[in-house]
């Protein structure tokens, strides 16, 4: 099974992130040693940009948790994914997703 | 990325302060050996006797910590560098997603290679110790003849490296004449020196390092116009920037916490009263909400203000520390020796220089 790196987006191991109660994310960006704050929605994607979950996964995360309609959650998450790799926060390589992962024995 | 509150303060502040009123805590220091290759007479390290924890010990530790929470995770000791394993320690820090920071006298930073397995780890910051802007004073303190030449060939190659690099310089009575010195060899190297103006006793009481303290004249200097001069036209900080509003005295026991080579949890590194030993138990949540430890430190930390207000200079001393005030007067809220001393100076220097509430923070970034 091939998956793109689009498909599957996943933030730069390199960054280290915590939630913080329900006002949002921490994300220390070693590279450019600054600390970047992500509000909920935000912190949402943020945490769900493992490699392992798809675009349309994350959208219907979106979509539940903060009952917004598929169009709206499809732009705001790659508006998202635009600036996080503006900022250097998005791996290069994306990840191969889960199944793929169990198929591949990994 | 981020919104803008409507109470002005920064998105970054909002944060911190929420986790701050939650108590939980995003920083954490891990002293994972008391080994060191220096020999300063003001350490504030005691060892005990005991065991220090395995490497593997101190990977069930991490777990516990970053399974908590923690954000940060600050690896020091001793010196950090001296335990065998602590490229194996630093590694396990980044792979269960913590934000890695060192302390370090920089020594073993001098070989090239070092620095490049550093650099592979992605560290935050690097803060490395300087004692004076020349060997003789340097090593007057570390007792290592070299010292200087290697910690100074330590940050340029951390500088070649790309990596963040904090100086701090401890001020002693051995080099209180000549930090501006020191301030500008950290401006030839292009890093900032962060000045601390307090020595501390050790963690077992013994008063010896106090005996390096500065001058009492040098005091009144410092927190004058010195201050301003040295930390970049920034004003002595009026409260501690983990509690701006002055609720606490301090974030000891709620934003962040200290674990000694023996696994010991403990409030922060100066308060350093037993809270648990994480060898012990299975995770951090449930002693950190139900320590009865915990508690009194952080009912303390919001008592202390007000009574350290009581003092006359009390109110003018934003370093006002419990765990120094314990282990020298024997009460977490006693005005001790040095407080009084740098209260009184930086009064009569904001008396006299009218200086405005500044918050002396210079520093935004992580």
């Amino acid at each position: 099974m091939s998956a793109s790196k689009e498909e599957y987006p996943r933030r730069d191991p390199e960054t280290a992130s915590r939630p913080v109660a329900d006002e949002g994310y921490l994300v220390v960006v070693p590279s450019r040693a600054v600390v970047e704050v992500l509000n909920p929605v935000g912190g949402k994607i943020y945490s769900m940009l493992d490699g392992k979950h798809s675009r349309d996964e994350i959208v219907r995360a979106l979509i539940d948790e903060f009952e917004v309609d598929e169009e709206r959650a499809r732009s705001d998450l790659q508006a998202f994914l635009d600036e996080l790799s503006a900022k250097g926060m998005l791996a290069t390589t994306g990840g191969r997703g889960l199944e793929a992962e169990e198929a591949s024995g990994e | 990325m981020s919104e803008a509150p409507g109470s002005g303060q920064s998105p970054y502040d909002r944060l911190l302060n929420r986790a701050f009123a939650d108590a939980r805590p995003l920083n954490c220091q891990i002293e994972i050996t008391y080994r060191c290759n220096h020999l300063c007479p003001f350490c504030y390290n005691s060892p005990t006797g005991e065991r220090e924890m395995t490497t593997e010990q101190i990977f069930d530790v991490l777990r516990k910590v970053a399974d908590f929470g923690v954000l940060y995770c600050t690896l020091t000791g001793g010196e950090a560098l001296c335990h065998r394993d602590f490229f194996k320690i630093a590694q396990e820090v980044r792979r269960l997603g913590m934000a890695l920071r060192i302390y370090s006298n920089g020594y073993l930073m001098a070989d090239e290679r070092v620095v490049q397995k550093i650099r592979a780890l992605s560290p935050v910051e690097i803060e490395i110790s300087i004692h004076g802007a020349r060997p003789e004073t340097h090593e007057a303190m570390t007792k290592i003849k070299g010292s200087f030449d290697k910690t100074i060939k330590a940050i340029e190659n951390l500088n070649t490296a790309g990596l963040r690099v904090v100086l701090k310089c401890p001020i002693t009575k051995l080099n209180q004449n000549e930090l501006f010195d020191v301030k500008a060899l950290g401006e030839r190297l292009g890093r900032a020196v962060i000045f601390d103006a307090v020595i501390t006793p050790k963690d077992d009481g013994n008063l010896d390092p106090l005996a390096l303290r500065p001058d009492d004249d040098f005091v009144e200097k410092y927190w004058g116009e010195w201050y301003s001069r040295l930390h970049d036209g920034h004003d002595p900080p009026q409260r501690n920037h983990c509690a701006a509003d002055g609720t606490a005295i301090c974030g000891t026991g709620r934003s962040g916490f200290t674990i000694d080579p023996y696994g010991n949890l403990l409030p922060c590194v100066a308060f350093r009263r037993k809270v648990a030993n994480l060898l012990e138990i299975d995770g951090l949540a449930e002693v950190w909400t139900s320590s009865p430890v915990l508690k009194t430190v952080r009912d303390l930390a919001v008592e202390a203000p007000k009574r350290v207000a009581e003092h006359q200079d009390g109110a003018f001393f934003a370093g006002f520390c419990m765990g120094l005030a314990e282990s020298q007067t024997g009460d977490p809220l006693k005005m001790y020796p040095q407080a009084e001393v740098n209260a009184k100076a930086v009064r009569r220097n904001v008396e006299l220089l009218q200086i405005g509430g500044g918050s002396g923070k210079g520093r935004k970034s992580a």
